[in-house]
């Protein structure tokens, strides 16, 4: 089943993020992809994430697709205008790209590449109307398309910013614009999948709930200072702390909460964060 | 107001290497006010290069380097000193060194940088506010320009980046958009942000611009 008609039908989703390399040769996410291969329903492929310059996804996805995997493309705002994007859309669904996801994107001063132009022509609602407007044959500027697009279109859902009304805004904007699912920040507690879990169905589309599991003790401290602002659970951080392997130790914990959640839960999105070397083993641990 | 901020010494004194005689041109409207190009930078830059063995033939402030009819009746007024410099250096925004190149055959050299477009909080604290778009939206957003004061120029809400309320970009500010609700719900009126806001109309943007209105803005007919 692709990964549109498992959205529709209601059953359990796993898809899992994953990079494209920092240079040409695609060896490395070809072969992490072919070595999960079934034990997902999609993969995301990531766009210049954290403003770090990569492969673009356009091309991973292609290349993916060429191998009979299904990718979402995730596409971001700061680098494109307008123009570029509906054309990479167009390019992507003529390689066989069926599913999208988008988001703002990291600021170029915080990448590798600091001093690099800002786009943010669009912003996701908008981006996402863009999309939907493709779908419908034409192009932004209402102009007729030979041949249109029918993308399902996904956004992203960060639980932790505050405030979060604002966010519950956004979200709401982003599903009136066209979102048809919403991928979320990895969530690490009880409390934030039954919060996560109560937006999903306040949102009427289908979540996935970010899963993480944490490899180190500064892995966890990293996460909760700076990408989360909420500290990491203490009983996780004990563990690390307390473990011989804190990467098994990691992977065990992440395997048992999507089994605590598994129960009113019924989308998780991996994201390996640098633990891909991990994936095929933590997909076999997973029960979902 | 238009803020600058001093280019660094070593820089300015490199353009200004291959010249003897100089004339220092200061401006009295926003370069006096935020003290990058009043009467005391002038006097403080003239001690500065001829302590270097420069020759300052004039250092004076004109009373707005913008208003082109202004800057040529004061050179007019200064031609012999124009005529004997070798170069001006102009301690005002990039509008007055380009002004000052158009009315004079002698290389002109900035001695500042343009920082942006903002408001004096008080001196020596001064922040953007207006990137001249052209089509103004702050009043949609309870008198806030997100165009501006989010680094991603976003409309429809803040970006998943904002750690705390602060911007991802720069921690120590808050999220511009933490301050559009804050004032919009203050106001009765954050109803208005579940509305899309439509893209930016950047050819409104579209440079060199210019407003060519003639007396109609006078007459009020503009």
């Amino acid at each position: 089943m692709g990964f549109k008609e498992k959205l529709e039908s209601g059953e359990r989703i796993i898809t899992v993020e994953i990079s494209p390399p920092k240079g040409a040769d695609a060896d490395d996410i070809l072969n992490l992809a072919e070595s999960i291969r079934g034990k997902v329903d999609a993969v995301n492929v990531t766009d210049n994430q954290r403003a770090v310059m990569r492969l673009s996804s356009l091309a991973a996805c292609s290349l993916l697709r060429s191998k009979g995997h299904e990718p979402v493309m995730q596409v971001c705002c700061r680098d494109r205008n307008r123009i570029a994007l509906q054309s990479d859309l167009l390019g992507a669904w003529a390689m066989g790209v069926r599913n999208v996801c988008v988001m703002t994107g990291d600021h170029p001063v915080l990448g590798d590449h600091p001093a690099a132009k800002a786009v943010f022509d669009l912003d996701s609602v908008q981006l996402l109307e863009l999309i939907r407007q493709l779908g419908e044959g034409k192009d932004f500027m209402g102009n007729r398309l030979k041949g249109g697009t029918g993308f399902i279109a996904g956004a992203v859902f960060n639980p932790y910013a505050e405030p979060r009304e604002l966010q519950v805004m956004k979200l709401h904007k982003k599903i009136e614009a066209g979102a048809a699912f919403i991928q979320t920040q990895p969530v690490f507690s009880m409390e934030m999948a039954e919060t996560v879990m109560k937006y999903e169905s306040e949102a009427g589309v289908r979540f996935m709930v970010g899963i993480t599991p944490l490899r180190s003790l500064g892995m966890a401290r990293f996460m909760g200072e700076k990408l989360l602002n909420r500290p990491i659970p203490e009983e996780i951080m004990k563990r690390l702390e307390g473990s011989s392997d804190a990467v098994e130790e990691g992977i065990d914990m992440a395997a048992e909460f999507v089994d605590r959640i598994r129960g009113f839960v019924k989308g998780i999105h991996i994201m390996p964060i640098g633990g891909e070397g991990e994936l095929r083993s933590f997909l076999k641990r997973v029960n979902f | 107001m238009i803020f600058t901020k001093p280019k660094p010494k070593e820089e300015v004194l490199k353009s200004l290497g291959q010249y003897d005689k100089l004339m220092i041109l200061g401006c009295g409207t926003c370069s006096a006010d935020c003290h990058t190009g009043g009467e005391k930078e002038v006097a403080a830059m003239r001690k500065r290069l001829e302590s270097v063995g420069m020759i300052v033939v004039e250092g004076v402030v004109v009373d707005s380097l913008c208003n082109l009819e202004k800057v040529r009746r004061a050179l007019k007024r200064m031609e012999d000193d124009v005529k004997e410099a070798d170069a001006l250096l102009v301690m005002s925004c990039g509008i007055a060194v380009q002004v000052v190149s158009g009315l004079v055959d002698k290389p002109v050299v900035p001695a500042l940088d343009t920082a942006f477009a903002g408001v004096l909080e008080r001196i020596g604290r001064y922040y953007e506010m207006c990137s001249m778009c052209g089509e103004c939206v702050a009043g949609i957003y309870g008198g806030i320009c997100p165009v501006t004061r989010c680094p991603k120029e976003m409309l429809n809400g803040p970006c998943g980046g904002a750690v705390d309320g602060c911007c991802e970009v720069d921690a120590e500010a808050e999220c511009v958009w933490v301050a559009i609700y804050r004032r919009m719900k203050s106001l009765g009126t954050e109803g208005s942000l579940h509305s899309i806001a439509k893209p930016k109309d950047h050819s409104k943007w579209l440079r060199p611009r210019k407003v060519d209105a003639g007396v109609a803005i006078l007459d009020g007919k503009w």
